[in-house]
C-alpha cells in the first residue's frame, strides 16, 4: 500500500522510472512469474496507446513539434503522458503484487486484531459467495429444463432472472437460519472470544514493518520539504539529482525493491536447502 | 455414569402439533445409540430439545438431565453434527472452521493450535488444514464438521442423518470415524439415522421413535419381529431376511453373518429364479453416440466417446461413483450441455435439431438433484400455475388432475421450503410432469429419502413407466436401482461399460452390487433382492419350484 502511495505521490521521472522497473522485477519474482512477459506486452501497448492519443487533447508547453488541426501538439505533453503512463502501470503491478500476495486469511488476519467481527463476517462470506452462484446456476438450469425462459426474448429473460432471484434468496435466508444453529451449537455469542490465526507475528516481521515505516517517513518529509519537485511545463525540468535527493531515491528504491529481495533471497536459500537433501532415483509421480 | 436422562419428555409446537409424546431414555457414558425412525417422527425435535442452545420454541413438559447435574450442560460440553454438510460450515477456510468453536470458548493461541493439530491428525484431514471449504466434497465437509465438534472436546456427541446427503462410500467412511472415536475414546454418541444397514453393526443400542413415542429400545440385533411400523422396511437386509424366514435368536447384521445364517437356510432351496424378460417394442427413446463432451478446453474429458441405448417404455438406471459424471451424462442427455464429439438422438431425431420450446414441452425433461431448485413462486398451486401459462399449456384442471395422480393434493397451498424431503420430491416431479415429457430425466431421486419414501417413490416410477413414459435414473442407491429399475448400465471412465437387463446385471457383479447379491453369492445362482433371495428359501421349504415372474419378484 505504501509502495502504491509512494509511486502516486511523485512525478519525478526517475522515480516513477525506479517504481516501474521494481513493481515489474517483483511480479516476475512472484507466485504468476510466468506470465510477466505476457503481461507486459500488454501494458506496452496500452503505454503506447496513452502516449499517442492523450498528447492530441493537451497542447500545453513551449516545444511545438507539429499542427493538427490548427491545434500544437507539443514534446512537453508527450514527456508528461509518457511519466502519467508509468505511473498508471506501475500502480497496476503493485496491485497485482498485492492481489498475489493478501489471500483473505492474511486480510482476516490483520483485521482479525482490530476488528474481530467483521473478520469473522468477510470469510462466512467468503464461504457463502461460491454456495451463491452455484445454488443460481443450479436454480437456472432447473428452470430451463422446465421449457421456462428458455426463449431470446429480453423480457422473457428478465422476468425469468427475477423468478430464479427470489428463490435463491429464500434458500439465502433458510441457510442463513441453519448457519446461525451451527454457530450457537458451537458456544458463539457466549463468552469473550479469541482469534485464532494461523500466521505469527515474529522478530523479522516487527523489524520489517518498522524499517518500511522508517523509509516511508524519511522520505514523505523530504518530499515536503520540497524535494524532487519536477516540472512538464511549460518548458520540461532539469533530470538532476542533488545530493539529499539521491540518498532520498536510493532509500524509495531500496524500499520498493525490499519484497522482491526477500523473495528473491528465499528462493536462493531453498533452492540450496534442497540441494541438501538427497535427491531420489524413483521419479515424482511414481513415489505415491 | 449417566450421560443423559429423559424423563416423560413432552413437546409441542407453538403451532399445537404434539411432537414428542413421553419419551423416556438413559444413556450411559460411552454408549453408541442409534435413534431411528420414519422422517418426521420427532428424531430431529428431541435431539435439539438436548442440547438447549438449539432447543425449538413450544410447549414442553417432562425432565431432561445431562451429566447427572441440574445446571443445564454449556455449548462445549454437547457437540453436534448436523444433517446438511453445507450448512454446517460456517469459514471458508478448514483451518479457520476447526478453531471457529475453540475461538467462541475463548482458549488461547497456544491451546488453539495444539487441538486444531491434535484432531486434524487424529481424522487424518491434515492435508486438508489450507483448503477453501467450498471446494471440499461432501464426505469431507461432513467430517470436517465432526472434527470441529470434537476439537471442543465435548462429553456427548449427537448427530442429525449425517450421512443423509452422502453417497454410500462417503457414508460408510464417515460412520468408520465415528465408530473409532466411540471406541478409542469412549465417546458417548447418539445418532439419528434412516439408512440403518452400516450403523446397526457398529451400535450397542437402537431406540426407534415412531409417533412420538419410543416404540423399540434395546440391542440392535434383537429388533426384528417387533411392531416398528414404517421403518421396519429401513432394517439392515440380512436382519429383514432373517426375520421373513423366521429366524429366532441374535440377527445377523453384516454381509458376513448373513452369509452364514443364508447358507444353513438355503439348503435344499433351488438356486435359480427365472425372471421374465421385460417387455418393451423395442423402439429406441434416447440413443448416444460415441459423445465426448468436457466442460473447458483445459479440462479433462468428462465424457470419453460414450455410448447408450434407452428403450422407449422402461426404466434405466445409470450407476457409478460420486463425481464419474453422471450428472454430466445427464445435461448432456438433456440438451443442457453440448458434446464437442458425437450424436445425442431423442426418437432417432438430433437432439440439436429441435427447437427448445418443441423439446422441453413434450419431449423430456430433466429433475434436478436438489428438488427445493424447482420451485420460484410462494405456494405450489401458484407455482404450478406460473409453469403453465409462462408456456401456454393446460389450465388449472391440468393441475387438480396431477396432484390427485400424485396423491399430493393436500400439499397445493404450502410453500415448497416447508415440505418433507420425500414431498417435495413428488411435488418436483408433478411440476416436470404437467409439461407431459415422453422421456424423464431423474438425477439422484432418492437422495436423503428414507426407506418407506423410497418405496412409494419406487411405486410411482412404476406407474409412469406403465403409462408408457420413459425414465433414467442417475443414482448411487444400488438397492434402490435394483428394485425398480429394468436396464442398469455402469458409468466408469466416461463410458458406459455395461448395459444389461437389472437381475443379470447385479447378478454378474460380486462387490458393487446389492446387499441381497453380496449375501446370496455362491450360495444362489443369481438371486438380486430381498424378495427374490426369500422366495428361493421359501421354495426349498415348501419343496416348490422357484418361478418369479418378473412382475411379482421384481415389483411385489
Amino acid at each position: 500500500m505504501t509502495v502504491l502511495i509512494l509511486t502516486m505521490a511523485t512525478a519525478h521521472p526517475v522515480l516513477l522510472l525506479t517504481a516501474l522497473v521494481l513493481s515489474i522485477l517483483h511480479c516476475g519474482t512472484g507466485r504468476r512469474g510466468a506470465r510477466i512477459w505476457r503481461d507486459c506486452v500488454f501494458y506496452l501497448f496500452l503505454f503506447i496507446l496513452i502516449v499517442g492519443t492523450s498528447p492530441l487533447f493537451s497542447h500545453s508547453g513551449e516545444t511545438v513539434l507539429f499542427f493538427l488541426n490548427g491545434k500544437p501538439v507539443t514534446a512537453e505533453s508527450f514527456y508528461y503522458s509518457g511519466s502519467v503512463a508509468v505511473m498508471i502501470i506501475a500502480a497496476v503491478f503493485w496491485c497485482k503484487c498485492l492481489g498475489s500476495v493478501f489471500s483473505s486469511d492474511k486480510i482476516i488476519y490483520l483485521l482479525g486484531r482490530v476488528l474481530p467481527k467483521a473478520a469473522l463476517l468477510l470469510s462466512m462470506a467468503l464461504r457463502f459467495v461460491p454456495l451463491l452462484k452455484r445454488q443460481f446456476h443450479e436454480i437456472q438450469s432447473a428452470q430451463k429444463a422446465l421449457g421456462l425462459y428458455a426463449s431470446d426474448s429480453m423480457t422473457d429473460r428478465l422476468t425469468g432472472a427475477f423468478s430464479v432471484l427470489g428463490c435463491l434468496l429464500t434458500w439465502a435466508f433458510e441457510n442463513a437460519v441453519n448457519v446461525a444453529d451451527s454457530m450457537r451449537a458451537r458456544a458463539y455469542g457466549g463468552k469473550k472470544r479469541t482469534n485464532f490465526s494461523i500466521y505469527r507475528f515474529e522478530a523479522r516481521d516487527a523489524l520489517l514493518s518498522a524499517a518500511g515505516v522508517g523509509i516511508c517517513a524519511v522520505f514523505f518529509v523530504g518530499a515536503a520539504a520540497g524535494l524532487f519537485e519536477f516540472y512538464y511545463y511549460p518548458v520540461l525540468g532539469s533530470l538532476r539529482l542533488t545530493g539529499a535527493e539521491t540518498i532520498l531515491w536510493f532509500a524509495a528504491a531500496l524500499f520498493m525493491a525490499l519484497p522482491s529481495l526477500i523473495q528473491l533471497g528465499g528462493t536462493l536459500l531453498w533452492k540450496y536447502s534442497r540441494s541438501k537433501i538427497c535427491a531420489s532415483d524413483i521419479p515424482m509421480e511414481r513415489q505415491f | 455414569m449417566e450421560i443423559l436422562q429423559i424423563k416423560n419428555l413432552r413437546f409441542g409446537y407453538p403451532d399445537g402439533a404434539a411432537v414428542l409424546d413421553g419419551i423416556d431414555l438413559s444413556v450411559h457414558e460411552g454408549a453408541f445409540v442409534v435413534l431411528a425412525g420414519p422422517s418426521g417422527c420427532g428424531k430431529t425435535t428431541l435431539l435439539r430439545l438436548i442440547k438447549p442452545e438449539l432447543a425449538p420454541n413450544g410447549k414442553q413438559a417432562g425432565e431432561i438431565r445431562a451429566f447427572e447435574r441440574d445446571t443445564p450442560p454449556t455449548a462445549s460440553e454437547i457437540g453436534m453434527v448436523m444433517q446438511d454438510p453445507e450448512t454446517g460450515i460456517v469459514t471458508d477456510m478448514v483451518w479457520h472452521e476447526l478453531v471457529f468453536g475453540l475461538e467462541n470458548m475463548g482458549l488461547s493461541q497456544g491451546e488453539i493450535r495444539v487441538r486444531a493439530g491434535e484432531v486434524s491428525n487424529y481424522f487424518g484431514i491434515q492435508e486438508l488444514f489450507h483448503r477453501d471449504t467450498p471446494t471440499l466434497s461432501g464426505g469431507q465437509k461432513q467430517l470436517l464438521s465432526l472434527a470441529a465438534a470434537v476439537a471442543m472436546r465435548p462429553r456427548l456427541l449427537l448427530l442429525d442423518e449425517p450421512t443423509s446427503r452422502l453417497d454410500p462410500l462417503a457414508a460408510a467412511s464417515f460412520l468408520q470415524s465415528l465408530r473409532k472415536l466411540n471406541q478409542e475414546t469412549g465417546m458417548t454418541i447418539i445418532i439419528a439415522e434412516h439408512r440403518l444397514d452400516d450403523v446397526f453393526p457398529m451400535a450397542d443400542r437402537a431406540v426407534f421413535l415412531d409417533g412420538g413415542k419410543v416404540v423399540y429400545d434395546g440391542k440392535p440385533d434383537m429388533a426384528y419381529g417387533k411392531d416398528l411400523g414404517r421403518m421396519e422396511r429401513a432394517l439392515p437386509t440380512p436382519m429383514r431376511i432373517f426375520s421373513a424366514l423366521d429366524g429366532a435368536g441374535t440377527s445377523p447384521l453384516t454381509i458376513a453373518e448373513g452369509r452364514a445364517f443364508l447358507r444353513d437356510a438355503a439348503a435344499g432351496c433351488s438356486a435359480r429364479i427365472t425372471r421374465k424378460a421385460p417387455e418393451t417394442d423395442g423402439e429406441t427413446a434416447l440413443e448416444v453416440k460415441k459423445v465426448w463432451f468436457r466442460y473447458e478446453r483445459e479440462l479433462p474429458d468428462v465424457l470419453r466417446g460414450a455410448n447408450m441405448q434407452v428403450k422407449k417404455g422402461e426404466i434405466y438406471a445409470v450407476l457409478g461413483a460420486n463425481g464419474s459424471g453422471k450428472t454430466t451424462l445427464l445435461s448432456v442427455l438433456a440438451g443442457l450441455q453440448k458434446p464437442y464429439r458425437g450424436k445425442v438422438l431423442v426418437a432417432g431425431e438430433p437432439i440439436g435439431d429441435i427447437g427448445k420450446k418443441e423439446l422441453y414441452r413434450s419431449r423430456l425433461s430433466l429433475l434436478p438433484q436438489n428438488p427445493e431448485n424447482v420451485f420460484v413462486k410462494e405456494t405450489l398451486r401458484l407455482d404450478f400455475e406460473h409453469l403453465l401459462t409462462k408456456t401456454k399449456s393446460g389450465g388449472k384442471g391440468d393441475i387438480e388432475e396431477m396432484a390427485e395422480k400424485m396423491g399430493i393434493s393436500h400439499l397445493l397451498d404450502r410453500h415448497p421450503s416447508d415440505l418433507s424431503g420425500g414431498e417435495k420430491q413428488k411435488t418436483a416431479l408433478a411440476k416436470f410432469l404437467l409439461r407431459k415429457p415422453d422421456i424423464l430425466l431423474l438425477d439422484e431421486p432418492t437422495k436423503g429419502l428414507d426407506a418407506f419414501v423410497k418405496e412409494e417413490l419406487a411405486e410411482c416410477f412404476r406407474t409412469l413407466r406403465d403409462q408408457g413414459k420413459t425414465l433414467v435414473i442417475v443414482t448411487h442407491d444400488v438397492d434402490f436401482a435394483a428394485d425398480v429399475a429394468d436396464t442398469c448400465g455402469l458409468f466408469f471412465d466416461g463410458d458406459l461399460i455395461s448395459q444389461e437387463a437389472a437381475g443379470d446385471f447385479f447378478a454378474a457383479s460380486a462387490y458393487y452390487t446389492t446387499a441381497a447379491r453380496r449375501m446370496s453369492a455362491g450360495i444362489f445362482e443369481n438371486a438380486v433382492t430381498e424378495k427374490e433371495v426369500i422366495t428361493l428359501c421359501k421354495s426349498g421349504q415348501k419343496g416348490g419350484s422357484a418361478t418369479a415372474s418378473s412382475q411379482s419378484a421384481f415389483r411385489d
